[in-house]
């Protein structure tokens, strides 16, 4: 055996075989991967909407939805579909939805879950689900104090920064986004949800 | 099982592939090589420091493969590499000769005068280009340590006379001192050699003896002693060839002032043929 | 066993990867902001490492010298994937954080390092001790260097309180420039007390002037 073939053959079984071993650890870990990302959205969708403990995805398709927001929707048949996560209580009776909504903070984008409730149509509750801040100073915008301003407002409450959201001092820009992101599609999911109903 | 499969066969051409073009790559660029420069560079330390005086451990392998380097050119591999050169290359071992830094200045604190207060940064190149220093003999070791903070080895050390001392086991003779030395007094001989004529001054006998009780003031006597003329004075300042000394100690004994001095236990050192 | 004990106390100190070889130093400086950060990734790593060297210095033999990078390479490769996905389906928290560093360890040099410099010539006994004192080497500095900018970033360590409510954090030593002041002071440090060790032993040798 030359040793031309030889090295064609050891590289090829070594593909192989890594191949099988991968192919074998992807099969394995394929459902708690799915498992957990599935786990990780339905928390963050109970934790904005108190008393959920199920979740229906309703895919709206609003008519006007903020620009730039390639994020949280998604584009089907040519129309921009906005998921809106229901929640169930245990008695199956919706309690209100959630939906993603986005902005360009200091590191990168701010994704945040927001819950708005059945009946008042006001927010309930409000998490980060994704961002890329300054750990210790733009990471405060996780803290409860600056969210829970959120609380209670509606479409037709003023959410400005400054005047009715205290901004956290030295991390002007990740409230900003913060509030941006909230404020923007506030109404056309609203809108969009009483539809889909 | 499917992704399994899927997954097997793609990478598995993907290996055959590339693998291909591998072999078609080590053929159509091979590069003829003495397949003794892969080994005589697997013998060698692998610092590529240098001190071989060429660019890396690669460059003297080759060097060594063409007969161009000596096969105990390496001063950090020392005897044990030689011989592993040697035996690679076929040849016997040309005697491998380990070499040492010294130290050619006795004038520390107690011999030599000062003729100024140094009060800058304890390095004697700063201290060298200010006025030559503050040392009556602008030859002599100006004692600020630069010649030991150079040292990678562990091999050098002042003395409480002011004075770098070198210990020669851990020397490997890597030449970092020698450069590191404004005064140009340090330098590398073979570690059998004995005698050393520790001074560097070109100031006349009566200059020389004005600044320093230990310096040479060219009295030639030990060049007239020396029976194979390896010492020469030039320039005020006694010389010593170290290929034609013998270590013989003859110089050491006539030295009016012990400039010239005998390391206990060094020598004598037969002389070299053809020297 | 003179050399089992050599082979794995050399990665722990004298010949430690992070602060001694300073090799792999891009996760260390990017996923050491805090101690759990550093301790994890220590971890991902040290496993990569001794899984890696013992296999490549199982196949040594059967790989021509030509192709063994390519062949190292993804060796190592599989090993990273078969950690990623495991991390992703168990340890999802740890897997968020250490993000793109993690699938990284396969270019991080200290694992091709030591296949190339050790596992590829000695027998697999050495190479998994050798392997085991590099991992436990990285993971001894990475996480002392993620507690260190934990304390003083957040005044936690591995999300515990320890400094007074009265310390203010020094917000920078969370972000790029406290990695780099860490380091800097981490490997200041090592190198001084290796030389203080080095000096010891040069002494008491016979000195020639």
């Amino acid at each position: 055996m030359g040793e031309s073939t030889r090295m064609i053959i050891v590289l090829t079984v070594i593909c192989m075989i890594s191949a099988g071993v991968l192919a074998w650890a992807y099969n394995v870990t394929y459902e708690p991967i799915l498992a957990n990302r599935a786990r990780a959205l339905h928390s963050s969708i109970f934790q904005v909407l108190p008393g959920a403990e199920d979740v229906r995805v309703i895919e709206a398709r609003p008519t006007s939805l903020a620009e730039d927001d390639e994020y949280s929707t998604k584009t089907v048949d040519s129309d921009q579909v906005l998921l809106l996560y229901q929640g169930l209580n245990a008695n199956g009776k919706s309690v209100g939805f959630a939906y993603l909504s986005e902005e360009t903070g200091y590191g990168g984008i701010i994704q945040v879950l927001i819950g708005v409730d059945e009946n008042t149509e006001k927010i309930v509750g409000v998490t980060v689900v994704e961002h890329s801040e300054t750990a210790g100073i733009g990471t405060k915008i996780e803290e409860e104090g600056f969210k829970s301003q959120f609380i209670g407002k509606g479409v037709n409450d003023p959410i400005t920064i400054g005047i009715d959201i205290d901004s956290i001092t030295g991390s002007t820009v990740s409230s900003e986004a913060m509030t941006k992101a909230i404020n923007k599609n506030l109404g056309v999911a609203i809108q969009a949800y009483r539809e889909a109903k | 099982m499917s992704n399994t499969l899927v997954s097997m066969i793609s990478m598995g051409v993907l290996g055959i592939g590339l693998s291909i073009a591998l072999v078609i790559a080590s053929k159509k660029f091979a590069v003829e090589s003495d397949p003794r420069v892969d080994d005589l560079e697997g013998v060698l330390p692998g610092a590529n420091c240098g001190a071989c005086g060429y660019a890396g451990c690669r460059s003297f392998a080759e060097a060594l493969a063409t007969g161009e380097a000596p096969t105990n050119g390496c001063p950090v591999g020392g005897a044990s590499v030689a011989e592993l050169v040697a035996k690679i290359l076929g040849v016997s071992n040309s005697g491998f000769s380990r070499n040492v830094a010294q130290v050619l200045c006795k004038g520390g604190c107690a011999e030599a005068s000062q003729r100024a207060d140094y009060d800058g940064p304890q390095d004697c190149r700063i201290a060298h280009m200010t006025q030559g220093g503050d040392k009556g003999c602008t030859y002599g070791c100006l004692g600020c340590g630069t010649c030991v903070a150079a040292c990678n080895f562990d091999a050098m050390a002042m003395n409480e006379n002011g004075l770098p001392m070198i210990f020669e086991d851990n020397c490997t003779a890597c030449g970092a001192c020698v450069a590191a030395c404004p005064r140009d007094i340090i330098i590398l001989t073979g570690e059998e050699y004995g005698v050393h004529i520790r001074c560097r001054s070109h100031a006349s006998g009566r200059e020389a003896r004005q600044v320093c009780i230990v310096g040479c003031i060219a009295c030639r006597r030990c060049e007239k002693v020396c029976p194979t003329g390896a010492i020469t004075v030039e320039n005020n300042l006694a010389e010593i060839n170290y290929d034609k000394c013998i270590v013989c100690r003859k110089c050491v004994e006539v030295c009016p002032v012990n400039t010239i001095e005998w390391q206990e236990g060094k020598g004598p050192v037969r002389q070299k043929v053809g020297a | 066993m003179k050399h089992f004990y050599s082979d794995f106390i050399k990665g722990l100190w004298r010949e430690n990867p992070t602060f001694r070889l300073l090799i792999g130093l891009c996760p260390t400086l990017a996923v050491t902001n805090n101690a759990l950060g550093g301790f994890s990734m220590g971890v991902s790593t040290a496993f990569v490492l001794i899984l890696s060297s013992t296999m490549i210095s199982l196949v040594k033999h059967l790989i021509p010298d030509k192709v063994r990078i390519p062949a190292y390479i993804v060796l190592i490769a599989t090993f990273v994937t078969i950690l990623e996905l495991f991390m992703n389906a168990y340890l999802p928290a740890i897997y968020a954080q250490l993000g793109i560093f993690l699938p990284l360890i396969v270019v991080n040099c200290i694992i091709l390092g030591r296949a190339e410099a050790f596992a590829s010539k000695m027998p697999v006994s050495r190479s998994i001790f050798d392997a085991l004192g590099m991992g436990f080497g990285i993971i001894w500095a990475l996480t002392s260097i993620g507690i260190m900018r934990e304390l003083f970033g957040t005044g936690q360590v591995f999300g515990f309180q320890v400094m007074p409510s009265s310390f203010e954090p020094i917000g920078m030593m969370t972000a790029a420039p406290g990695a780099f002041i860490t380091l800097g002071t981490a490997v200041a440090i090592v190198t001084y007390i290796s030389d203080r060790i080095a000096k010891k032993h040069a002494k008491g040798k016979k000195a020639t002037e």
